[in-house]
């Protein structure tokens, strides 16, 4: 019998991510938990503030992802005032938005996915970070990328005063247009840009997919889970950051439906568990059965795996061979490993590069037109945008001064939570016993398991050391401490 | 690398929003004004790698943080420089840290200050939305901004002070 514990998640998270695994009376896990601390209160903080704030507001709840909230936000005030931006501010914000997930991802390749993407997951702790992956890549290459995320900052600070937290999107447009002089810039940053992403690629395909061992780790069952996947697409069902219709797949790959930003009620409920401030969102049409994967399970999944795999394509051409390679060497759609997030991750840049270079030279962009005023009576505003890490969701209602009364977010890591909870617990199964060796290896492969969602979890907790704190708690079938490890 | 105009930051890291986590921002506004000009105050809710663009061509680092203590009420103000921070342990975008940052700019000769100096100021809720701090930790704001500022000035010529 394993005791019943509660966990009061104020009292003992303390800043840390905390995982808790209890043992049957066999000294085997009888089920593990993943707890981080959450933001809290942000529903109760918005309301009576003006929903214009929102897109500053928003940007910062996360000092990494600004600009996914920023535009989210942006969207949901055109909603709001049911106002529609004109052309070239439609173009100027997508390509905003594209050079941001550009430079995100190409950070994260290199810089920080690269522990388990690149220099694999059985190697030395020492060369297990950024400093592993640059000795894989070169140190030119590290020279490259950080060059490449200045310019593209510096094209971001030019429309939006500052890259992060930028003045930009405004309820029916943008603050200011492209002047025709700096066109030129930017065709010529999304051109180096393009050829920077078709280069990672090579270096993805020399490093990681000629190497056995890491191929069979990206595809073992311990990294698997067979669920339902979500992501924004076009109206041809290819894969578009910035806007469209949500579109799942289920885990056989198959259409099990479409909605618009304004039927996400409809389509997705959240679960709520004790031991968690988190809510677990699932689909409602299929319902939450518990932490279980499976056609039978509402359990879904966001972020670039799941995107590329609720896409029929990408919507430029080299993104679009990238995403025909992935599936064919991965035996086709759609795929269930986790760790192949960080593949996919790749074939976005090259169509976030792709699609800045388009925007870049439409002569439309430079048009001086750029806002609709909005003239509405504001009442609800909904929108979803495809942030780096998934889909993230923003709903406000406001009275008809405009003055918020409800607000819902709905971020890309809590889509996700369920799936997380899922990959923890089941790596935890496979290498936690009661007579468990290695501290550091199973951290670290407890790690992998939540590392390639890249949670983004009290984004404003950041600690000293920069690593997110971990507590890992083992305890018997009386819920007694046989062991903990922290770092 | 360019450097700064600038040799010496004072940056105060955090989140305006998120109740104490304002701290180091709120200490940052105590210092605006008072140090020569070779001292620029600076705040920024950013952290992670793009902490590299603020240290980037810079001599000296005095950063202006929170910490999660165990126990708040007794806990203190620490100073620290890199000597604690460990190795470089990249796991998310969202937890790179001093040691990571450190360790990406000198591989890459990218110029890290030659001396960074971290003063962490105890909280007690960094992850609650809202724009007032938690009153004891208000309360620790001047003893703070005076820590700050003896920390800079040591860095300064006695004429410059």
């Amino acid at each position: 019998m394993t005791q019943k514990i509660t966990i009061d998640p104020i009292t003992r998270l303390e800043g840390h991510g905390k995982i808790e695994i209890f043992l049957d009376d066999a000294g085997k896990v009888s089920r593990a938990y993943f707890q981080v601390p959450e933001l809290r209160g942000f529903e109760q903080f918005v309301v009576g503030r003006p929903a214009e704030e929102m897109p500053q507001i928003t940007s910062r709840i996360c000092g990494v992802c600004p600009t996914a909230h920023h535009m989210a936000a942006t969207k949901a005030l055109d909603d709001l005032y049911q106002v529609d931006p004109p052309p070239a501010a439609k173009k100027l914000r997508e390509m905003f938005y594209n050079i941001f997930t550009l430079e995100d991802h190409a950070l994260h390749f290199y810089f920080l996915g690269g522990p388990d993407f690149v220099v694999g997951p059985k190697a030395p702790k020492a060369e297990r970070n950024i400093l592993g992956v640059l000795g894989k890549v070169g140190l030119e290459v590290g020279k490259r990328v950080i060059g490449m995320r200045r310019e593209l900052r510096d094209l971001m600070s030019y429309l939006g005063g500052k890259p992060i937290h930028p003045v930009f999107g405004l309820p029916g447009g943008v603050a200011k247009p492209m002047a025709p002089t700096e066109q030129p810039r930017f065709i010529e940053a999304a051109k180096k840009g393009v050829e920077f992403a078709l280069f990672t690629l090579s270096v993805f395909g020399e490093i990681v997919l000629k190497n056995k061992a890491y191929v069979e780790a990206i595809t073992s069952e311990m990294y698997t889970h067979r669920t339902y996947y979500m992501g924004l697409v076009d109206e041809k069902n290819r894969v578009n950051f910035y806007d469209g219709h949500l579109r799942v797949v289920d885990p056989q790959g198959k259409e099990f439906g479409s909605f618009t930003a304004h039927e996400y009620l409809e389509a997705i409920a959240e679960h709520v568990e004790p031991w968690s401030y988190i809510k677990f969102p699932y689909l409602k049409k299929v319902g939450w059965k518990g932490f279980v994967d499976g056609a039978d399970s509402g359990v879904y999944s966001v972020a670039p795996l799941a995107r590329l795999n609720a896409a029929d394509g990408m919507a430029t051409r080299r993104a679009n061979e990238a995403y025909e390679q992935l599936y064919a060497t991965l035996g086709g759609k759609p795929v269930h490993y986790t760790l192949a997030n960080h593949w996919a991750r790749i074939v976005e840049m090259i169509y976030a590069a792709e699609r800045f270079a388009e925007l870049a030279a439409d002569p439309e962009i430079v048009d001086p037109k750029v806002r609709t005023l909005p003239t509405a009576t504001p009442k609800v505003g909904m929108s979803v945008v495809e942030a780096p890490r998934g889909t993230l969701f923003h709903h406000y209602e406001t009275d008809e001064a405009g003055l918020i009364t409800k607000a819902n977010l709905i971020v890309a890591t809590q889509n996700n939570a369920a799936r997380i909870a899922l990959s923890v617990d089941k790596v935890a199964r496979a290498l936690i016993n009661a007579s468990t060796a290695n501290d550091d290896g199973l951290l670290n492969m407890v790690e992998m398991a939540f590392r390639a969602y890249d949670p983004c979890h009290g984004c404003g907790t950041h600690s000293l050391p920069g690593s997110m704190a971990l507590k890992v708690s083992i305890r018997d079938a009386a819920g007694n401490l046989l062991r903990e490890i922290r770092r | 690398m360019s450097s700064a105009t600038t040799p010496i930051l004072v940056l105060g890291l955090g989140n305006e929003l998120l109740k104490d986590d304002a701290v180091g921002i709120r200490v940052a506004e105590r210092l605006q004004g008072i140090f020569p000009p070779e001292v620029e105050v600076r705040s920024t809710s950013l952290f992670g790698l793009a902490l590299l663009d603020e240290l980037i061509g810079r001599d000296k680092v005095l950063l202006i943080d929170s910490y999660i203590p165990e126990e708040f009420i007794g806990s203190e103000i620490q100073e620290h420089n890199l000597d604690g921070v460990g190795e470089a342990q990249s796991t998310s975008p969202h937890f790179v840290g001093l040691g990571e940052v450190r360790e990406v700019m000198r591989k890459l000769d990218l110029g890290f200050p030659r001396e960074v100096r971290i003063l962490a100021i105890p909280v007690s809720d960094p992850i609650t939305f809202s724009t007032e701090m938690t009153p004891a930790v208000a309360a620790r704001l001047p003893e703070a901004a005076t820590r700050a500022r003896r920390i800079v000035q040591s860095w300064l010529p006695v004429a410059a002070t």
